[in-house]
C-alpha cells in the first residue's frame, strides 16, 4: 500500500493529465465499493484498458475504497433495499429481473445495488473533485515542496537517494 | 492526448479470452464442486462425486459415481450412483434455474461402504439405532403349568368347608332352641290340667243350670288358656320360620360354595386367561416393528429432497439480501420432468422412473410421482414400489407410498429366537401389499401378507405345558395372513395386528387346552365334593330333625286348634239351648199369663 501510495504521488507529479488520474480513481471506486465478482465490474475494467486511465490511481482507488467498503456495506444494504423496493421501480425490476443477463449482473442483491448507486452517484463530483485538487497541487503545492527548505536538505542527502532508489 | 490505449483493449481481450477458456477447461471441476456443496448441505453427510462431463450443445450434464454418504453411519453410502446424466435447459440456467427435462439415473446401489468417512466436520454423528436381538426376539408367552390337584387344594383353602362347619354350628345352636321351645309347648303336665278342665266342663254342661253356668265360665277361661297356647306356639313358629330362612340360605350358600371354590383356584392358576388371541402379534410384532423402524429410517433419508421448498433468504451481513420480483414463467430452482432409474440391489434390479421432482412444488403445481418395479428378481416373482409425494399446497402436503411382493419364497425365516419358544419358517411364500401416507407428521397405513405352502419348526427349552403345546400346534399349520394397521407419530407408532393364526392355532391349542382344563376341573370337584360329602349328609340329617321339630310344633298346633273349635262349638252350643230354654220359659209364662187373663175374663 505505501508503495501504492509512493507511485501515486510520483503520478500526481508527473506528465499524465489530470483527467486520467481522476477517472483512474473514480474506476478504482466503482470496482472497490462493489463487490469483486460483479457484472457491472467487467465495463469499468474494460475502461481502465481501453482509455488511457492511470493503472496507479486506479490501483490505489480500488484498495481504499474496498477497505472502506466493509465499513459502509450497512449503508448499502439500506440504500439498494430502499431503491429495489421502490413501489414505483417494481415494474422496472420486474423485467429486468427475467432477463437472463440481468440476472447474473445480481443487480437484485441489495449491496450491489447500493454500492453501484452510490459509486455511480459519486463518479462525476470525484473526477471533477479529482481535477481540481491534482491542478491546485502541482500549481501550488509541488511548488511549495520543492522550495521547502527541509526538501533541498532531503534531496541533497546520501540517504534519501538510497531510498528513493530502493522505492524504484 | 492519445484516447484508446491499444495494449490495454489487447490485455483485456487476453484477459477475457483467458477468463472464458479457464472457465470452460475448469467448468467441470466448478460444477462437481458446487454440486458436491449443494448436496451435502442437504444431505447433511459428505456427497462425493467422481468426475462431471458437461456438453454445451445442447446443454447436459453427466455426473459419474456419486457417492451419499448415510450421516448416521459415516461410513456407508446409504446411496451410490454410478451415473447421472441429464439435459438442462441453458436459458433456464443462467436464470439461476436448473430445469432438467430427461434425467436418467443408472447403477443405483445402497448401504454401500466408503474409503473415507462421509461426516461432516462441524455435525454431532448421530448413533445409528443398535439391533437389541434381545429385545426383538424375545416375548411374555403365558406360560402357566397345569397344576396338580392335590397341591392346588393342599394350598387352597376351602370356603366351602369354612361354610359347611358354620352351618354345622348354627344348626346345632337352632336346633337346641327349637328343642326347648318344642318342649316347652308340649309340656304335658300343662296339657294335662288343660284336658282336666276340659272334661270337666264337659261333665258340667250335663248337670244342672248352675253347672252349665259355671260350664260356661270355665269354657271360657279355658278358651282364653288355650288361645294364649295357639299364640305361644305362633311365636314359635315365626322363630322357626325365621332360623328356617337363615337355614336356607345358608344351605344355598354352602351348596354354591364348592363351585365358587373351584372357580378361585381356575382363578389363581389362570386357566381361563389361556387363549391364543395375541400369538400372532406375539411372535409377528417384533419382526413389523422392525420394518417400520427400517421404512422410518428411509423416509427420514429422503425427506429433505421431497419436502424442502425455497426458504426465503435472510440478509447476511456483507452479503445482502436478494430480493426476489415476480418471475413471468414462475419456475422452481430445481426441476426434473422424468428420471429413469435402474438401481442395482442385492435380491435384483428395480427399474422405473420419478416424474416431476421439484424443489417447490407450489411453483412446478405438480406433485412427484414415482413408480419402479422390479426386474429379474432373486426370490420372487415380482416387487414393485410406487407414489406419490404431493406437496403442491403445502399446509396439506403428504407422501404415499404403496408396495407389493408377490411370492416371495421365503427361506429359514427366524420369526422368534426367543428361548421359550424358537420359531422358524423353513420355507414359505409370501404375498404382500402394503399402503401407507404420511401427513403432518403422521403416518397411517395398513398390510396385508398372504402366507402359504408354509413349514414352521417350533422348538422350546420350557417345561412349560402351554409352550410345549403351542410348539406343537405350529407343525399342522400351512397358510395364514396377517393383517397389520399402524398409525400415530413417525417417532412412536401404533400398530395393531390381526391374523387368522391365532384362530387356527387357537383351534388346535384350545382343544388341548379346553380337555386338560376340563379334566383338571372335574378333579377338582371330585376332590372338593369327596371332602364335603358326609358334612353335608351330616347337614341333611340335622336339617331334617329341625323339620320334625316343626311338624310336631304343628301336629300340637292342629290339635289346639281342634280343641278350640270344639270348645267353641260347645260354650256356642250350650248358649243356644240356654238362650232357647229362656225363650222357651218366657213363652211358658207368657202363655200361662195369657191363659189366667182369659180364664178372668170369661168369668
Amino acid at each position: 500500500m505505501f508503495s501504492q501510495l509512493i507511485k501515486f504521488i510520483r503520478v500526481l507529479s508527473s506528465e499524465a493529465a489530470p483527467i486520467q488520474i481522476s477517472l483512474g480513481l473514480a474506476l478504482g471506486m466503482i470496482v472497490g465499493l462493489t463487490p469483486m465478482l460483479s457484472l457491472h465490474n467487467v465495463p469499468a475494467v474494460f475502461c481502465l484498458l481501453l482509455f488511457r486511465v492511470n493503472l496507479a490511481a486506479f490501483l490505489l482507488g480500488w484498495g481504499f475504497f474496498s477497505g472502506i467498503a466493509y465499513v459502509l456495506d450497512p449503508t448499502f444494504h439500506d440504500i439498494g433495499k430502499a431503491i429495489l423496493t421502490q413501489a414505483s421501480l417494481n415494474d422496472l425490476w420486474t423485467a429486468l429481473y427475467n432477463q437472463p443477463l440481468w440476472r447474473i449482473s445480481r443487480f437484485n442483491n441489495t449491496i450491489v445495488m447500493g454500492s453501484l448507486a452510490v459509486s455511480l452517484a459519486a463518479f462525476i463530483p470525484l473526477v471533477i473533485l479529482g481535477n481540481i485538487l491534482i491542478k491546485h497541487y502541482r500549481d501550488d503545492v509541488m511548488e511549495y515542496i520543492k522550495n521547502s527548505r527541509l526538501f533541498r536538505f532531503l534531496k541533497s542527502s546520501k540517504w534519501f537517494s538510497h531510498a528513493v532508489a530502493m522505492m524504484e | 492526448m492519445k484516447i484508446i490505449r491499444w495494449p490495454g483493449l489487447i490485455a483485456f481481450i487476453l484477459i477475457f479470452a483467458l477468463l472464458v477458456g479457464g472457465g470452460v477447461l475448469f467448468a467441470e471441476s466448478i460444477v462437481q464442486s458446487m454440486i458436491e456443496s449443494t448436496l451435502t448441505d442437504i444431505n447433511g453427510a459428505k456427497v462425493d462425486i467422481a468426475s462431471v462431463q458437461i456438453n454445451y450443445s445442447p446443454v447436459s450434464l453427466s455426473v459419474n459415481d456419486i457417492q451419499i454418504a448415510d450421516a448416521a453411519r459415516p461410513m456407508t453410502n446409504s446411496i451410490q450412483i454410478a451415473r447421472a446424466r441429464f439435459a438442462m435447459s441453458g436459458g433456464d440456467l443462467l436464470l439461476g434455474k436448473l430445469i432438467i427435462d430427461d434425467m436418467s439415473l443408472t447403477g443405483i446401489r445402497v448401504d454401500t461402504p466408503r474409503k473415507r468417512s462421509g461426516a461432516l466436520p462441524k455435525t454431532k454423528k448421530t448413533q445409528a439405532p443398535v439391533d437389541d436381538e434381545k429385545t426383538l426376539f424375545d416375548f411374555d408367552l403365558p406360560d402357566i403349568d397345569l397344576p396338580d390337584v392335590g397341591e392346588a387344594l393342599k394350598q387352597e383353602p376351602l370356603k366351602s368347608e369354612k361354610l359347611v362347619d358354620e352351618l354345622n354350628l348354627d344348626v346345632d345352636k337352632t336346633r337346641q332352641q327349637w328343642k326347648a321351645t318344642r318342649d316347652d309347648i308340649k309340656d304335658q303336665k300343662r296339657w294335662d290340667s288343660l284336658k282336666a278342665r276340659y272334661e270337666k266342663i264337659r261333665r258340667d254342661f250335663k248337670g244342672d243350670f248352675a253347672q252349665k253356668l259355671d260350664a260356661i265360665k270355665d269354657a271360657k277361661q279355658l278358651r282364653d288358656d288355650l288361645k294364649k297356647e295357639m299364640e305361644r306356639i305362633r311365636n314359635a313358629r315365626r322363630q322357626f320360620n325365621t332360623d328356617s330362612e337363615r337355614l336356607e340360605n345358608a344351605f344355598k350358600a354352602v351348596k354354591a360354595a364348592p363351585k365358587q371354590d373351584i372357580e378361585r383356584i381356575k382363578q389363581k392358576y389362570k386357566l381361563d386367561n389361556l387363549n391364543t388371541g395375541n400369538i400372532a402379534e406375539l411372535l409377528f410384532g417384533a419382526q413389523a416393528a422392525e420394518y417400520l423402524s427400517l421404512a422410518r429410517t428411509w423416509y427420514r433419508r429422503i425427506k429433505p429432497y421431497i419436502e424442502s421448498d425455497e426458504e426465503e433468504q435472510e440478509a447476511v451481513r456483507f452479503e445482502g439480501e436478494d430480493i426476489v420480483f415476480r418471475e413471468f414463467n414462475p419456475k422452481p430452482g430445481f426441476y426434473v420432468r422424468k428420471v429413469a432409474i435402474d438401481a442395482e440391489i442385492p435380491r435384483g434390479r428395480f427399474a422405473g422412473s420419478m416424474t416431476d421432482l421439484s424443489s417447490d412444488q407450489s411453483v412446478s403445481k405438480k406433485p412427484t410421482r414415482f413408480k419402479l418395479a422390479g426386474q429379474d428378481m432373486r426370490h420372487r416373482d415380482s416387487e414393485e414400489l410406487s407414489g406419490e409425494f404431493n406437496y403442491v399446497k403445502k399446509d396439506r402436503g403428504y407422501s404415499q407410498f404403496e408396495y407389493r411382493i408377490k411370492a416371495y419364497q421365503l427361506r429359514d425365516f427366524d420369526i422368534s429366537k426367543s428361548k421359550k419358544l424358537a420359531l422358524n419358517m423353513s420355507s414359505g411364500l409370501m404375498d404382500l401389499s402394503l399402503s401407507s401416507r404420511i401427513q403432518s407428521g403422521r403416518i397411517n397405513g395398513n398390510t396385508d401378507i398372504d402366507f402359504s405352502k408354509v413349514n414352521f419348526k417350533a422348538g422350546t427349552r420350557s417345561s412349560g405345558a402351554v409352550t410345549r403345546m403351542l410348539a406343537t400346534a405350529f407343525s399342522d399349520i400351512h397358510r395364514f395372513n396377517i393383517e397389520a394397521t399402524f398409525g400415530g407419530n413417525l417417532k412412536d407408532l401404533d400398530m395393531d395386528l390381526k391374523s387368522d393364526l391365532d384362530n387356527q392355532i387357537g383351534h388346535q391349542f384350545k382343544a388341548q387346552i379346553d380337555a386338560r382344563k376340563r379334566q383338571f376341573e372335574q378333579d377338582l370337584k371330585a376332590r372338593i365334593d369327596k371332602k364335603l360329602r358326609e358334612p353335608l349328609a351330616e347337614l341333611e340329617q340335622k336339617k331334617q330333625k329341625l323339620d320334625r321339630i316343626k311338624a310336631e310344633v304343628d301336629d300340637k298346633e292342629r290339635e289346639l286348634k281342634l280343641q278350640l273349635a270344639d270348645l267353641d262349638d260347645k260354650i256356642k252350643q250350650e248358649k243356644e239351648i240356654q238362650k232357647q230354654k229362656l225363650r222357651d220359659k218366657k213363652k211358658q209364662k207368657k202363655d200361662e199369663l195369657k191363659q189366667k187373663l182369659l180364664k178372668k175374663l170369661k168369668l
